[in-house]
């Protein structure tokens, strides 16, 4: 299967998954990731802040903090990287000098803001998400306003990367088995044109897939069967609020 | 119409069916005439690439005919009728994992349901019911679909269409990539149907063991169109037309042998 570590954290209960639903988690996130966005430059203690209460969501949803650090860190390079070019073309005095290549200060602080703020973003996402299961997440997107097409792709695409990668998994065995001795060259080559075949096979079975849910009586959007919440949004109200006042607190830190 | 026990049965009248895949050099299916009756279950076999597919996705207007006609009960297939069409027919796909497209199981089985326009809850109660149906009803509903075996995929396939109360049943291979008990499973389920069933299979006796019709189509070709125990027992037809029987096989056919001598074992 291969994915199955997605809903590991999923089932075990927790203060978080007792007293939110689905939807008010998604909202929770979103709180905690404009918050993080949005958090002015140079407002360190208000960072500090929403990192301490991201720190205490990951405990009131019992979720290990290696797992955490191992989630956040699959998300890490997508920021990192560019991150690491402001050093060298934020003008400013060189913090650090490595041959021809100088770090100014002012680049090096650019950076640690943006990769602090992103990572706490993603671990507030992370937390919210690990404690929630896959498909009721994506039954709670309904919820958020966002456009039909994203809600239809993310359902399909969490449905069929596991048909996916079962259909990888086989071609590469196949590959496998037939490749004996082969140079490293001829290996690459053959991974490349079974990427490439698993891809067509892919599209075809898209065409396939849409025939059966036309067959179904398909026009626009998945309808769902989530419930309507009876739980009190109290503590996502309240969470929310919380996180609001943070950013606030930012706002008026970088300001006097 | 419907029988003693609610559920409805519509027959199928295909007159002059033909069809083109865009940029093929011979047509798919040419003047095919069959007509099913309401309640009637019917097999549609013949081998790899004799359009027996191709005429399933005519039946719920996926394809359109090229010239000739269809009609499901008294309502022709066009596209301005495709919604009540598809209503009536509930297509099962070869391939669950093709059919089964939603985050879990119980969505998927509600999905035709909820796309009629039914109620929430009306459509979860109808979900429960297919899915108990096909005896899947012990099974966590909130389970995603890869999380079932190959067996419990076919039957859970079959429930998203049952979930619809269809007239008729629309099965292509349904006995495909199953194990024995599985083919019987199936077959037990299919020939319990109230409904108008229509399977399209290679599979002569799985045939045989759902529908007393039989109905073999070879190269787009409707070649045959008897009983099935009279196109069980024309053996030269059924190898005529690329098809073969466990029965056959057992009545006298070669058989593989081993060799006399030139084997060895290459420890001794």
């Amino acid at each position: 299967m291969g994915f199955a570590h997605l809903d590991r954290y999923a089932d075990r209960p927790s203060w978080l998954s007792r007293r939110t639903t689905p939807e008010q988690r998604l909202w929770i996130a979103l709180g905690a990731a404009f918050a993080a966005g949005l958090m002015p430059p140079g407002a360190w203690r208000a960072l500090a802040a929403l990192a301490l209460i991201v720190a205490l969501g990951a405990w009131t949803a019992r979720l290990p903090a290696g797992a955490l650090a191992r989630r956040v860190a699959h998300a890490i390079p997508f920021f990192l990287l560019p991150a690491l070019a402001l050093p060298l073309s934020v003008p400013g005095p060189a913090a650090v000098e490595l041959g021809p290549l100088a770090f100014s200060e002012p680049g090096l602080t650019k950076a640690a803001e943006i990769v602090l703020r992103a990572t706490l973003a993603v671990s507030a996402v992370t937390v919210v998400i690990s404690v929630t299961r896959a498909a009721d997440l994506l039954s709670a997107l309904d919820a958020l306003p966002l456009p039909r097409l994203v809600k239809s792709s993310l359902a399909l695409g969490y449905r069929y990367v596991y048909v996916l990668n079962d259909e990888l998994e086989r071609t590469g065995r196949a590959l496998r088995s037939r490749l004996g001795r082969a140079p490293v060259s001829r290996r690459w080559q053959a991974r490349a044109v079974t990427l490439a075949h698993v891809l067509l096979r892919a599209h075809v079975r898209g065409s396939r897939i849409h025939a059966a849910m036309l067959s179904r009586g398909y026009r626009d959007g998945f309808p769902t069967l989530r419930p309507a919440s009876t739980l009190s949004p109290f503590w996502t109200v309240a969470i929310v609020t919380l996180l609001a006042a943070v950013w606030l607190a930012g706002l008026i830190e970088v300001s006097i | 119409m419907s029988d003693s026990t609610g559920a409805k049965a519509w027959g199928v009248d295909i007159s002059a069916l033909t069809y083109s895949y865009p940029g093929a050099a011979a047509p798919a299916l040419s003047d095919v005439t069959v007509s099913v009756a309401p309640g009637e279950h019917v097999a549609i076999v013949g081998p790899n690439g004799a359009g027996k597919s191709t005429l399933l996705l005519h039946l719920n207007g996926i394809l359109e005919p090229s010239a000739g006609s269809l009609r499901v009960g008294d309502l022709p297939v066009t596209p301005a009728d495709l919604p009540e069409i598809r209503g009536r027919v509930g297509l099962v796909f070869q391939d669950p994992d093709d059919q089964l497209f939603m985050p879990t199981l119980l969505e998927d089985v509600a999905f035709g349901p909820l796309c009629q326009g039914l109620p929430r809850q009306e459509a979860e109660a109808q979900a429960r019911r297919a899915l108990g149906s096909v005896g899947l009803g012990h099974i966590d509903a909130r389970r995603p679909a890869h999380h079932l075996s190959g067996g419990e995929k076919r039957r859970a396939a079959l429930a998203t269409v049952l979930s619809m109360d269809p007239g008729i049943l629309a099965f292509d291979e349904p006995s495909a990539e199953l194990d024995g008990r599985g083919r019987r499973v199936i077959a037990e389920i299919l020939r319990a149907r109230p409904q108008t069933v229509v399977v399209v299979t290679h599979d002569v006796e799985f045939a045989a063991a759902v529908c007393p019709r039989i109905v073999l189509l070879d190269g787009g070709r409707l070649i045959a169109d008897r009983s099935a125990d009279a196109i069980l027992n024309d053996t030269g037809l059924l190898l005529e037309h690329g098809l073969e029987l466990a029965r056959w096989l057992r009545e006298g056919a070669p058989r593989a042998t081993a060799p006399e001598s030139g084997t060895s074992d290459r420890k001794r």
